[in-house]
């Protein structure tokens, strides 16, 4: 990349990809890109706003003629319950299910022991199996060990899988790091959970916070998996809930419906803007390969 | 010593050998016991085309389908024959202390004398009869009827003293002309003569009928329909279809809740007890007193089980099993016994005969001596390994090893959760083959799976790309920033917006075609057939999707191969397909392998949008409705085998084509 900045600083180039007029039609593809892919986004924040009256007739694509805010009021009392709901069932599975692969990933890359890998493929082994193909037995499953409508019938579930592939992942990362630094440790006294804590956990910190942000987008954007185990809205957590206000708010309050998808992404947003760092430049993805 | 030590092993092993013949014995009377029923009036053909049961004493009143209804003695011969309403089915029999009423869903209900069969009372019935309930102190009984999809209810005041003629005076007390939208569930006569109904949209009413001219009164509201009511020392206790048992106190104020994991199709109150049939079969008792489950038995399917007044029947496979409360109570907890007993006596067999062996032949003893030992101490000297390990391995064998394992055994089953299991051989798979659902669906299924992964590797492929030849690294880092924007719409919400901002009437397509002068395209894409399909597959356009890791990838690669390849004059194309590509293509692998599978799970956007409708059902959603709506475990289960089978000869495909490539 250096040597590329200073060629640019020499002379600017007219032809080849480097040339300006390739780089014009480069941003300008992007930029056009960029903007259908945040249509839905941007489509929803116009309708949000959007007086009910205006979805009566002809196009909803048109701007409002007046910004009503209050339509956000109406989302917000719609949903503040289960975004707590899910927030909190969310946080919990993921820092749980975190701790615990980083843990065990770090037994496996850093510690002997008798059976070792058949005990890995035992982990990993459920991977090869699509969740969907034990659907009707893990809820019923669930269901007998008087889970249902509960939130350790999610808790539960999302630690066990989501565990497999991120034990699966940071050992992938943690066999990467020098063995020297763990020798002078152990040389120095340093027992297991001190080692673990102080130094395999701070090393492998980056791709955890990017699997940490993956899972708790995955578990808050989980829709199936809570809709068949709770039946009450009052303890569901957010997307089966937000389907079902949409089909209620749909025909009187359009608006609402809008604003309520809006509000229902704060904590993403959150999430987001806390592990963009470590995502923007990409390089995570050197662990991701098969 | 050692004769000593070996008399400790003798009587161990007698022990164990005791208490196997023990629990043996005690599985075996538990086995015979949990099949017993009430005794049957006369021969099994009586029970042929049975729409309407109730039995008392030593009288049995069976309805049949073809409006004929038979009086039967404790010997099963007939007292008195009668046919009503034209030959329509007699839906319900209803034996009170004098007479016997019965309802017929062509327009009749008629008391009759019990023993005689001479006919008491005739109830005017505009409309078709459903059921009816009778309250002795009372005397109030209540008819619900039907027409077309509105249901009422009628409410008749009977004086039970026969006048000079000897015929039963009745009041004709108020005929409610109240509609409901759906099924009136249940209607409860209270010793006081009111009368409770609940039904429509979950909502429950008393009806004031000291009034002239009875009036409905809302007094509850539940969250979901509730099936039966009942009045209690202090106050009121309901059951509704998800299985939760509500009480109230005197104003229908809810003091606890109760949930059982059942589905329930209707109920009845018998002896103290609501006895509901579960959803796909069962009978499901709910001790009203202890608030508690008092019993479950089995059957195969809910329409074929009949609750009366004192018990229940259940009629099916030409065999008739009839129960009282007391006989269920006695038959579950036999079931239950059975089941724990005898896994519990192999269990004891098992460490007898291992005592057997230990104590008479020392060479099996000095063997299991020195591999316990051994095993022993390689536990102790990596006791931190193993102990971390273990939440970890309960969870994957709780969530994973046992649902995996225990669904290819269930698609021989047909199950109701925690209750019931009944063999069936490979009536599932057959039942799978006739869906034509799941069939129908395998096309749907490998288009989206193509699709899925073609737009999860070359969109994002090329878009890295994109991103990568922008010199300006300020303008490359506000994009991939900017591009982190959409993702906080949460996945359903997106697709909502797809389906209704875009495709939907009102939606951008339509005003594109409009605006480009061609009306007559105008249409709802999402919910026609010829379009549904090709509108889902370009939900998510332009399929940006994990750009990132293959942009990250490329950046990972070593830049002097980059300047080599400039060098030699390798255009930006070139580069691409000759250099990039290849270099990551373990990243392509990755996102290849994920969106597989993911596509495969993920029908929740059809879910959401479609319900499977316009030839967008794909197996799995199929699966999914016979789990979510018709609670059929097993043959969702055999669902699950087919589908595994899939995935299995495509992973093995995808390996093998990898494999191939790689050589």
């Amino acid at each position: 990349m250096k040597t590329m900045k200073l060629k640019r600083i020499r002379n600017i180039k007219m032809h080849g990809i480097e040339g300006v007029p390739a780089q014009a039609v480069i941003i300008l593809i992007l930029l056009f890109l960029l903007f259908l892919t945040m249509l839905p986004l941007l489509a929803t924040i116009m309708l949000s706003l959007k007086p009910t009256e205006e979805f009566i007739s002809g196009s909803i694509w048109t701007f409002p003629s007046r910004l009503v805010f209050s339509n956000y009021v109406i989302g917000f009392k719609g949903i503040a319950r289960n975004i707590l709901n899910t927030v909190i069932i969310d946080i919990l599975s993921t820092t749980i299910t975190m701790l615990l692969s980083a843990f065990v990933a770090y037994l496996f890359v850093r510690k002997k022991f008798p059976a070792k890998n058949i005990l890995f493929f035992m982990i990993i082994l459920p991977m090869l199996v699509p969740s969907v193909v034990s659907l009707t037995t893990s809820y019923l499953n669930v269901v007998n060990l008087g889970l249902k409508n509960s939130w350790m019938g999610l808790i539960l579930p999302y630690i066990a899988g989501n565990q497999i592939a991120t034990i699966f992942l940071l050992r992938v990362f943690m066999i990467q790091q020098p063995d020297d630094i763990y020798e002078a440790a152990s040389i120095d006294g340093s027992g297991d959970f001190r080692t673990f804590f102080l130094i395999a956990l701070p090393l492998t910190f980056p791709i955890i916070m990017v699997q940490a942000v993956q899972i708790f987008a995955a578990i808050y954007n989980d829709y199936l998996w809570p809709l068949l185990i709770i039946d009450n809205t009052k303890i569901s957590t957010i997307m089966p809930v937000l389907d079902y206000l949409s089909k209620q708010l749909g025909s009187q309050q359009r608006g609402a419906q809008y604003s309520v998808y809006l509000i229902s992404g704060i904590p993403l947003i959150i999430s987001t803007i806390f592990s963009l760092k470590f995502f923007i430049n990409g390089e995570f993805a050197s662990g991701l390969k098969l | 010593m050692i004769k000593r030590k070996k008399y400790i092993k003798i009587i161990i092993t007698a022990l164990f050998g005791v208490m196997f013949i023990a629990t043996a014995i005690f599985s075996i009377f538990s086995g015979i016991n949990k099949n017993q029923t009430q005794k049957i009036n006369g021969n099994s053909d009586i029970y042929k085309n049975l729409s309407a049961f109730s039995t008392e004493k030593d009288l049995t009143g069976i309805g049949y389908t073809n409006g004929k209804f038979s009086m039967f003695n404790d010997d099963g011969d007939i007292l008195w024959t009668t046919v009503l309403g034209n030959g329509q089915p007699l839906n319900d029999v209803v034996m009170c202390d004098n007479f016997v009423i019965l309802v017929s869903e062509g327009r009749e209900v008629i008391a009759f004398d019990k023993n005689t069969g001479d006919k008491l009372m005739t109830f005017n019935m505009p409309f078709m009869a459903l059921s009816a309930a009778f309250n002795e102190k009372s005397g109030v009984l209540t008819v619900s009827g039907q027409i077309r999809n509105e249901y009422r209810f009628y409410i008749f005041n009977i004086h039970d003293t026969p006048d000079s003629n000897g015929e039963i005076n009745y009041r004709f007390s108020g005929r409610h002309e109240t509609q409901f939208a759906t099924k009136l569930y249940s209607m409860e006569n209270l010793d006081d003569g009111r009368v409770i109904v609940t039904g429509g949209n979950s909502v429950s009413y008393i009806v004031d009928i000291e009034a002239d001219s009875p009036s409905l009164k809302e007094i509850f509201v539940s969250d979901f329909p509730i099936i039966a009511v009942s009045e209690i020392s202090n106050g009121f206790v309901s059951m509704d279809i998800k299985g939760t048992a509500t009480y109230y106190d005197n104003d229908f104020k809810v003091l606890n809740k109760k949930s059982n994991s059942y589905e329930f199709d209707s109920a009845c109150l018998i002896s103290g007890q609501f006895v509901a049939k579960v959803k796909n079969g069962g009978v499901f008792g709910f001790d009203i007193n202890r608030g508690e489950k008092s019993f479950f038995i089995n059957s195969r399917y809910e329409s074929k089980i009949y609750l009366f007044s004192n018990g229940f029947l259940i009629n099916e496979n030409s065999e008739i099993r009839l129960y009282n409360v007391d006989i269920a109570k006695a038959v579950s907890y036999f079931s239950t016994a059975f089941k724990i007993s005898l896994p519990v006596s192999f269990l004891l067999l098992a460490a007898f005969v291992l005592m057997l062996l230990i104590t008479f032949m020392p060479k099996v003893n000095e063997f299991l001596k020195t591999e316990i030992i051994k095993f022993g101490l390689s536990l102790k000297n990596n006791k931190f390994v193993y102990l971390g390990l273990i939440p970890t391995f309960i969870l994957i064998i709780i969530f994973y090893y046992i649902p995996i394992s225990w669904g290819m055994g269930l698609s021989f089953f047909d199950y109701t959760a925690g209750e019931k299991a009944v063999f069936v051989g490979f009536q599932n798979f057959a039942a799978v083959m006739k869906n034509e659902y799941f069939w129908s669906g395998m096309g749907n299924m490998v288009i989206f799976l193509i699709t899925d992964i073609l737009k999860a590797i070359i969109p994002p492929i090329f878009f890295a790309e994109l991103i990568m030849a922008v010199k300006n690294k300020t303008v490359s880092f506000w994009m991939r920033v900017l591009l982190f924007v959409p993702g906080i719409l949460p996945g359903v919400a997106t697709t909502i917006v797809w389906m209704n901002g875009i495709f939907g009437n009102q939606g951008l397509v339509n005003d594109i075609l409009i605006k480009v002068g061609l009306p007559s395209y105008v249409q709802n894409w999402m919910f026609q057939s010829k379009t549904a399909l090709g509108s889902l597959l370009m939900f998510g356009f332009p399929w940006i999707g994990a750009y990132l890791i293959f942009y990250g990838a490329v950046m990972g690669l070593p830049t002097s191969m980059y300047e080599a390849a400039k060098l030699d004059g390798c255009g930006w194309f070139k580069r691409i397909f000759k250099f990039d590509i290849p270099l990551i293509l373990p990243q392509i692998k990755y996102i290849f392998i994920t969106s597989f599978i993911a596509s495969i799970q993920s029908f929740d956007r059809i879910y959401i949008t479609t319900q499977g409708e316009y030839n967008t059902g794909t197996p799995a959603l199929e699966m999914f409705f016979q789990l979510f709506k018709y609670n059929q475990y097993g043959i969702a289960s055999a669902m699950s085998v087919f589908l595994f089978l899939f995935l299995a000869i495509a992973t093995v495909l995808n390996f093998r084509m990898k494999s191939n490539t790689s050589d």
